[in-house]
This record gives C-alpha cells, sequence and structure tokens, in this order.
C-alpha cells in the first residue's frame, strides 16, 4: 500500500529532477541568447567598421578630387599625406612625375605599368571620373594597396592608399571595439590583421551573415566593396564567458535554495499533514462505533483544514450510528419477509413441478394419441379389404344357395365358387395377419410409449415402427427417409424413451421444419463408436435460427404456439438424453437444416450389443 | 567458425577500418601573408590535389613561416605540438638550414618534403628530407651553361643578399660553370632604392643581366625596368624562383627582352602542365606559382604512401628510399640514396604567355 510520505516524497523528488532538468534546458537557451546577443552586437560592430572604412576611403577619394584640383590650379602647398605615392602616368602607361612617393617605394619615372593590374584598371577609368581600384599587388614595394585614379586630358593621375594606411583606419576602428581585423581575400587568405596573434593562417569557410566560434574567439566575415575583399572581426569571447561563469556561479545558490524549500516543504508536511492524519487515523481505528467518538485529539489538529476534517468526521460518525440503528431494525424486518418468501417459493416450486409433471404427460398422451390414430388408419385397410372380400363372398354364397335351391347347380358352378372361396379366405387371412401384425406393432409401441420397461430391443425396429406408425402424419409432406441402422444393433434399454425420442425429431420436422411442396429428407443414423452409442438425425427442413438454436431445449419454447405447440417436446427429448447420462448438441441455421446428436454412454444401464457378439 | 574466431575476425576488421578512415594530417609550411600569392597558391595547389583526386583521409594543415628564417623554429614547434609529423616546405634555402638544425635537434622522426630549397648543403646526407627540385649547383651549372651560349660582352650578375642560404653558394657555382666576362652587385631584393641601384648599374657596362634573385621577389622586375633604362637592348635572365604571376606586374614590357628557367616546360609545349594550369584556373580563377606545382608533384608522392599504408615518417622513409621512382601528373620524381632529385631546367622565353 502506498504511504501520503512515499508519494509526497516521490513528488518531490521528481519535481527536483524536472526543475533541474527545465533549469539546464532554461539555463543553456539564456546562454543561447546571450551568444547569440552578442553575435549580433559584434555582426553590427563590424558593419560600423566597413562602414567607418568605406568612409575613410571616400575621404580620400574626396582628397583626392581635391588635390587633383590643387594641381590643375598650380597652387603651391598641396597636402599629400594621405596617399602613400602619388604620379602622373601617360597615356603609354608610363610613370611620367612623382608627386609623392613612400620611401621604400622602387618606382622611377619610365617605369612602365602597361602589363600590370594597375595599367588594366587605369584602362577602366572614364575621362574626369575619379574611381578606387580593388586591392591588388602593388608597383611600389611587397605590398597590398588600393588606387584611386583619376583620367585627365593629358594622363592618369594616380594615388596608392596603402595597406599599412588601411590597416591604420581598421586599427582605430578595433581599438574602439576591443577586436582583431582582418583583411582576407575572399579565398580566406590573410592579408593583414591589426593583431599578428591569430587562431588560424587560412579563414575557415563559413558564411558571410553567419558566426564561427573557435575557442576564444567569434568570427564575423562582411565583404568590403572597395577592396574587393573580406573583411573579418575577431572578437573575443571574454566578455560572453565572463557572463556565462558568472550564471554557472550563481546556478548552485539557486540549486541549494531549491533543495532547501523542498526539505522545508517535507518537514512542513510531515508535522501539518502526515503525522495530524496518522493521529486521526489512529482515532478512527480506536473507535468503537457504539460508543460517541472523543474529541481527544482535536488539540493536535491545529490546522484549519485538519481540524474541518476532524470536524466533519464527529458529524458523519454521529450520523453514521444513527444510520446504522435504523439499518439494523431494517434487517429484522427483512429476515421476517425472507422467512414468509422461502414458504412461498417451495409452495409455488412444488406447483410448478406438478404442473410441468402434468404437462409432460400430457405431451406423452399426446404422442400416443397420434400413435392411435396411426393405428386406426393403418388397420383400416386390411379390414376394409376383410369386409369386402367377405361381403363378395356372402353374394357368392348367396348366388350358390339360390342355383342349390333351384337344383340348377352344377358341378362346374360349385368348384367355381369354391375356387372363389378359396381365393376369398386367402385375401381375408393375409389381411388378417397384418392387421394381426400392426395392432401387435402399435401395441408395442403405444405400451412401450407410456411405460417405462426395460428389455432388449432392435434399434432398428424401433425406429421403423416409430416412422410406420407416423405415417399418416407425412404422408401429405412428401419425405423420404433414410434409416442407416445396423439389424444387428440391438439395445438394453427402456424403448419407449426412444420411441418418444424419434417421435419428436419427426413431428418437429414436420411441423417446423418441411415445406409441404419441397421434397423433404429424414436421415437417421445409429452407430456404436467408442463405447458410445451415437443418434444423428438430420432433416434438410428450413432450419433454426441463431436466436433461436440456443433455446430449443427450454421447457416452453416454441415459435409456433398458435397452432398448439406447449414447447415441451424438445425438452422431453433432451430429458430423456439426460436421464439416459448422455448429451444432445444442435446445429443448424437458416435453410440449412437441422442436425441433432445424441451421445449415450454404455453403461449397466444401458448396454448396447452387435450379431457378433450378441 | 567458432564464436572466438568470429569475434577476432570483427576486431580485425574493425582495426582495419578504423585505420582506413583515419586522417593523416600534413604540415604546409609556406608563406601566407600580406596577400602573398606565393603561399596561396600552395595551400590551393594541395587542396587541388585532394580534390582532384577525391581523398579524404589526408589534410592540409598550412602554417605561416613567412618565408621568414627567424619564423622557422616556433612555426615549427607549433606543428610538433599539433602531433603533425609529415612536413611539406615551400621555402627558400635560408629557411631550410634553420629547419635543418631543428630537424637534427629533433628525437621522434619527423619526415620533410622541400618543394623550393636548392641550397647544397641539404645535398649527400642522408636523413629525412626529400627534395624534388635539384639542387642549387646542378640549377646555376644549367643556367650558366646556357647562358654562355649567348656569348655576351658582359654579363651583370645583381644579386640578393637576403636569401644568402641560395644566393651565395648560387653565385659560386655560376661562376664555375659561366663561361665569359661578369660583374657582381648585390641588391636587397626585398627593399632598395631604385634610384640607388640605377646609380649603381651605371657604372658598368652589360648587355645582359642576371638576376639572382630567388623567393618569388617580384622586386626583380623593377631592377629589370632599371636595366632597360639604362640599357634598351640588355637581355634579361630570372632564376627559377622567379616564375610569378607578380613579375608581369613589375617588370611591364622587359618580359619580352627575358628568359625565366622553368623546371617544368613552357605550358605550349608541354600539355600536361598546360592542362593542370587551365584546370587550376578554372578551379582557383588564377594562375599559380610554378612553385605550387612541387607541392602537387610532393603530394602526389606522399599519397601514393599512404595508400600503401606507410603513414609515420619511419615507414614512409624505408618505402622512399627503396622504391626511390616516383610516377607523378607532372612528370617523374627520382629520388637518389640522399632524398634528392636531378630534374631538367627549361628556358622560357614567352614568359606573359605561361601566366595568361
Amino acid at each position: 500500500m502506498k504511504t501520503l510520505r512515499g508519494l509526497t516524497l516521490t513528488i518531490e523528488m521528481v519535481g527536483i529532477i524536472v526543475i533541474v532538468i527545465c533549469s539546464s534546458i532554461l539555463l543553456q537557451n539564456v546562454k543561447a541568447v546571450i551568444v547569440n546577443d552578442e553575435i549580433e552586437d559584434q555582426r553590427s560592430t563590424l558593419e560600423e567598421i566597413n562602414y567607418y572604412l568605406n568612409t575613410s576611403l571616400d575621404e580620400n577619394m574626396r582628397e583626392f578630387i581635391k588635390i587633383s584640383e590643387d594641381l590643375e590650379q598650380n597652387k603651391s602647398a598641396i597636402d599629400l599625406d594621405m596617399f602613400s605615392d602619388m604620379y602622373y602616368i601617360d597615356a603609354n602607361m608610363r610613370l611620367v612625375e612623382i608627386l609623392t612617393k613612400d620611401k621604400e617605394s622602387l618606382i622611377f619615372t619610365g617605369y612602365d605599368v602597361s602589363a600590370s593590374k594597375l595599367g588594366a584598371f587605369l584602362e577602366t577609368l572614364e575621362a574626369d571620373t575619379p574611381k578606387i581600384s580593388p586591392m591588388m599587388r602593388s608597383l611600389e614595394l611587397d605590398t597590398m594597396s588600393v588606387y584611386v585614379g583619376l583620367k585627365t586630358d593629358k594622363n592618369y593621375l594616380v594615388g596608392r592608399i596603402g595597406l599599412e594606411k588601411i590597416m591604420n583606419y581598421l586599427k582605430i576602428s578595433a581599438q574602439g571595439q576591443g577586436a582583431i581585423i582582418v583583411v582576407a581575400s575572399n579565398d580566406g587568405y590573410v592579408i593583414d590583421s591589426t593583431d599578428i596573434s591569430l587562431p588560424f593562417y587560412v579563414v575557415p569557410e563559413f558564411e558571410s551573415d553567419t558566426a564561427f566560434e573557435f575557442e576564444d574567439y567569434f568570427l564575423f566575415k562582411q565583404n568590403n566593396d572597395y577592396l574587393g575583399d573580406d573583411l573579418l572581426v575577431l572578437v573575443p569571447k571574454t566578455h560572453v564567458l565572463e557572463l556565462l561563469e558568472r550564471i554557472n556561479e550563481q546556478l548552485p545558490i539557486f540549486f541549494v535554495a531549491i533543495i532547501i524549500f523542498v526539505l522545508l516543504k517535507i518537514i512542513a508536511q510531515e508535522y501539518l499533514i502526515i503525522k495530524p492524519l496518522q493521529r486521526l487515523s489512529s482515532t478512527v481505528e480506536s473507535w468503537e462505533v457504539e460508543v460517541q467518538p472523543t474529541m481527544s485529539y482535536k488539540n493536535v489538529l491545529d490546522t484549519k483544514e485538519i481540524k474541518a476534517i476532524s470536524n466533519q468526521f464527529t458529524i458523519k460518525s454521529v450520523e453514521i450510528q444513527a444510520y446504522i440503528e435504523e439499518l439494523n431494525g431494517a434487517n429484522r424486518e427483512l429476515e421476517i419477509l425472507n422467512k414468509d418468501l422461502e414458504i412461498v417459493v417451495e409452495n409455488r416450486t412444488k406447483e410448478l413441478t406438478d404442473a410441468i409433471g402434468k404437462l409432460i404427460q400430457s405431451e406423452k398422451l399426446a404422442a400416443l394419441s397420434h400413435i392411435v390414430a396411426g393405428v386406426a388408419h393403418e388397420v383400416s385397410t386390411p379390414i376394409g379389404v376383410c369386409v369386402t372380400t367377405n361381403s363378395f363372398l356372402k353374394g357368392e354364397l348367396e348366388k350358390l344357395i339360390s342355383t342349390f335351391e333351384s337344383n340348377q347347380m352344377s358341378k362346374q358352378s360349385l368348384m367355381d365358387f369354391l375356387v372363389k372361396l378359396d381365393e376369398s379366405i386367402r385375401i381375408i387371412d393375409n389381411n388378417l395377419i397384418r392387421t394381426v401384425d400392426l395392432v401387435q406393432s402399435f401395441k408395442q409401441v403405444a405400451v412401450d410409449q407410456v411405460s417405462d420397461m426395460h428389455y432388449k430391443f432392435s434399434i432398428k425396429e424401433n425406429i421403423e415402427m416409430v416412422v410406420t406408425s407416423l405415417k399418416h402424419e407425412y404422408k401429405r409432406y412428401n419425405v423420404k427417409f433414410k434409416i442407416d441402422c445396423s439389424d444387428a444393433l440391438y439395445l438394453s434399454a427402456c424403448p419407449g424413451e426412444f420411441s418418444q425420442i424419434f417421435t419428436n425429431f419427426i413431428m418437429n420436422s414436420l411441423h417446423h421444419g418441411f415445406n409441404k411442396e419441397e421434397d423433404n429428407e429424414i436421415a437417421i443414423k445409429c452407430i456404436c463408436e467408442d463405447k458410445k452409442f451415437i443418434v444423428e438425425y438430420w432433416d434438410n427442413g428450413i432450419g433454426i435460427s441463431e436466436g433461436n438454436i440456443h433455446r430449443i431445449f427450454d421447457p416452453f419454447f416454441t415459435t409456433n404456439r398458435k397452432s398448439g405447440n406447449s414447447g415441451l417436446g424438445m425438452n422431453i427429448v433432451y430429458s430423456l438424453v439426460n436421464r439416459m447420462s448422455g448429451k444432445i448438441s444442435c446445429k443448424s441455421g437458416e435453410g440449412k437444416g437441422v442436425y441433432f446428436k445424441i451421445e449415450i454412454p454404455i453403461s449397466e444401464d444401458f448396454k448396447v450389443y452387435s450379431e457378433a457378439n450378441n | 567458425m567458432s564464436k572466438k574466431l568470429k569475434l577476432v575476425a570483427l576486431f580485425l576488421m574493425l582495426l582495419l577500418l578504423s585505420g582506413c578512415t583515419s586522417v593523416t594530417k600534413i604540415a604546409l609550411m609556406t608563406k601566407l601573408e600580406s596577400g602573398s600569392l606565393y603561399g596561396i597558391s600552395e595551400v590551393d595547389s594541395a587542396k587541388y590535389y585532394l580534390k582532384s583526386n577525391g581523398i579524404d583521409n589526408i589534410e592540409i594543415v598550412p602554417y605561416n613561416d613567412g618565408w621568414d628564417p627567424e619564423r622557422i623554429e616556433s612555426v615549427y614547434n607549433e606543428i610538433r605540438e599539433d602531433d603533425i609529423d609529415i612536413i611539406i616546405a615551400s621555402h627558400p634555402s635560408s629557411c631550410a638550414l634553420e629547419l635543418l638544425d631543428l630537424i637534427n635537434k629533433e628525437e621522434d622522426p619527423v619526415i620533410v618534403f622541400f618543394t623550393a630549397s636548392t641550397t647544397d648543403r641539404l645535398s649527400g646526407v642522408d636523413d629525412s628530407i626529400y627534395r624534388v627540385i635539384q639542387d642549387v649547383e646542378k640549377e646555376q651549372k644549367s643556367i650558366a651553361e646556357y647562358i654562355a651560349t649567348e656569348e655576351y660582352n658582359d654579363l651583370l650578375v645583381v644579386r640578393d643578399t637576403e636569401n644568402y642560404g641560395y644566393t651565395e653558394p648560387a653565385e659560386e657555382y655560376f661562376k664555375k660553370y659561366y663561361i665569359g666576362n661578369l660583374n657582381v652587385i648585390d641588391v636587397h631584393a626585398s627593399k632598395f632604392n631604385s634610384s640607388e641601384i640605377e646609380a649603381v648599374m651605371q657604372d658598368y657596362s652589360f648587355d645582359a643581366i642576371y638576376l639572382l634573385i630567388g623567393d618569388y621577389q617580384a622586386n626583380a622586375g623593377v631592377i629589370a625596368q632599371v636595366a632597360v633604362k639604362l640599357n634598351n637592348e640588355v637581355d634579361i635572365y630570372y632564376t627559377p624562383w622567379m616564375k610569378t604571376p607578380d613579375i608581369i606586374d613589375t617588370a611591364g614590357n622587359t618580359i619580352y627582352q627575358s628568359v625565366m628557367p622553368s623546371h617544368y616546360p613552357a605550358r605550349n609545349k608541354d600539355e600536361e602542365v598546360n592542362s593542370y594550369i587551365e584546370a587550376y584556373k578554372k578551379e582557383y580563377d588564377y594562375v599559380p606559382t610554378f612553385d605550387s606545382l612541387n607541392v602537387f608533384k610532393v603530394m602526389e608522392v606522399i599519397n601514393q604512401n599512404i595508400m600503401q599504408g606507410k603513414r609515420d615518417p619511419i615507414s614512409m622513409k624505408k618505402n622512399i628510399d627503396s622504391i626511390r621512382s616516383y610516377e607523378t601528373k607532372l612528370g617523374p620524381v627520382n629520388f637518389d640514396e640522399f632524398g634528392d632529385t636531378e630534374t631538367e631546367l627549361f628556358f622560357i622565353d614567352d614568359i606573359k604567355r605561361e601566366f595568361e
């Protein structure tokens, strides 16, 4: 049996586990949110850096335009500091004049740039429209640069913004953001970075709108329109890690708080619920129903809910006492009524048994009436023949007497009479013998039907006698009988019981199964097998519906009470088979005929003989 | 088969499968900074080899040594900390000499394939170092003999002092095999003043100039332009280590009067090389440096060993020493008993076409 304490403890333990799991999931989600926020922030940072670089390069472009205008106006003081190198290149792509030059720059007047990428860039310029080139390898020294070019009437003005200047712009951004900025080719090769310590030599492949995570850095990528290369921002995870660390530090406090809460809850429910309930339980256990309950436990039940239970128990215990008393009175009345009822039931049962006995007896008599009617019908024919023959003889005798009295009798006429007399006596004799046989046979059946005599008889003859005695019943039904039974098979039993069984089977087939217009068949088979005498009865009638087949052995069950059927026929068969310690089964269905099987075990009271062992 | 035998077979099968699916990491030491095309080209070449052959059990891990001898030790230590013991190094001889010292001190086995270090200090030693290019003596002998056939009156040799590991022995061997009059001037190839070099060169009479510069220093093109400024008819010769598209940017029209020695035939004369360059261009949208072809070649040698189950330096060295000759898509590699190779040099006069 489960205890409240056990159940609540289990629930609380499950609750703690659920809280821990949910907290872990929540924590992971919080961490993910923090990381995602950081990623979003740093993506914005990269956009800002990219924007700042573009703005700086735009500023270079504006300065370049201003310088070009100042140069056209031959101004004396021109500030060229913004560009690492600045020079003119003629239409043949040769350097014609150097305006300013990096101290390490290798270029010189006459330098041929025709085959270079710079040359190719200059050829794309339209007149008087300055343009910034993508990042390319410098002609001036072994580095990468961006060039600003302007095509004028006579030549090209070229300004070089070296990688170091670009990196300077980026360093300013990087310092503000606490990040490392990397310029990388689109293939991922590092061109330069604001810090030499990078966690890679070749940038891992990833989409520009996603972040890449190293152990200590987030990496973001964005293409710069001017450079034609990727700008990367490496952001130390320090800030995020600090936040996550703080969460991890505070997590145990959270769990300890949960555990303290649960412990307090367990203690509270132990003292406020479980113990009061145990005391209440003890009080209920010791309470004798006949005695008014004492309220001594009241003082320990100091919570409102437990007090309510206690009060309700007191009220209900009084009500229960009153109810029990009322119930006791009712019980006593019921006992008296029961005794009266038993007497009534006994009387009614006796009356019912008598009535059933009478009904069974009347059924037997009804069966006998069928036999009597059969006797009358069967005997009438040979008796009629005897009467007719006798009448004929009487006529012939009168004719002979008349001839004798008139002395006209000849020898021939006497002989003729004698022949007729002989023939008539033979006819009468035969018919009388047949009548006697019939009467004997019917007498036997009739006697058997009404008596319980036990003797040895031929089962085949028994069946044939029943069939013969019922001939007047089935002659309008076009019935063919097929009796499969050995002449040598004899039973030592009560033949009347079998006569009644077969009579009821056949009458049921006729009255409930057969249609007079159809070709009707009845088959009866008797065998002895496995120390059992087996009777199989089958007809090809309309059969019994599935709903009725389980009720056919019930007393008074009939589908044709209007025609005067009592509904006891099959019940009598069932009772007779039972009396012989046998069993009967039935199989049927609508339109499938009916099949009965009777199995009677061979015993001292029921013996079977065959010719072989007779 | 009994249950025990089945379990043993299953275990062996799992062991075999786990072996089959393990990835061999190969370090590629190169120059990956300042938009340098060299390193990019080599890394892409190694990746291209893996991709074009559908190989997924080899991983190339690039390391940036900047081709700077002073950075070799820290990068090598980084490689070893990453537990990688197969190295491809594309740096010049000065770096190779630094690396050589580190390898000699190494207790655990390491195998290194050099694709660009020609220094003779690597020659004739049975160590764990293999080279797919010939050493500096053989290279300079070929170049000296080729230039000598033109019978110039005065040849000016401009020698880079930066990559001493290469240029010092190179100058020595060039002088040894060159028959003719020559003068040598020094230049710091990555940082010089064109006016100053012009002033120095003006002191010499020359009808040909040999730019003895390595490291793919594209600034050599600027010196070529200075030379042409001084003598419009001058013939210009480079070393094979100048064969980079960047030279086109700096050399201007002087490229049409220049000759470039190469470890590979001209593209228009060799279908294999040409198809490789075309396929590479299609994949990466640029023409690679020719040193990247050496990386491709080494990758093929290493992969053939890995396919034979030789995944560690000891078994790989043993296998290479016993096989020695490898057929690769870009030509044969024939190691001698010391892990060196002898290759033919080709002289290309239409340099611009090489990088189109």
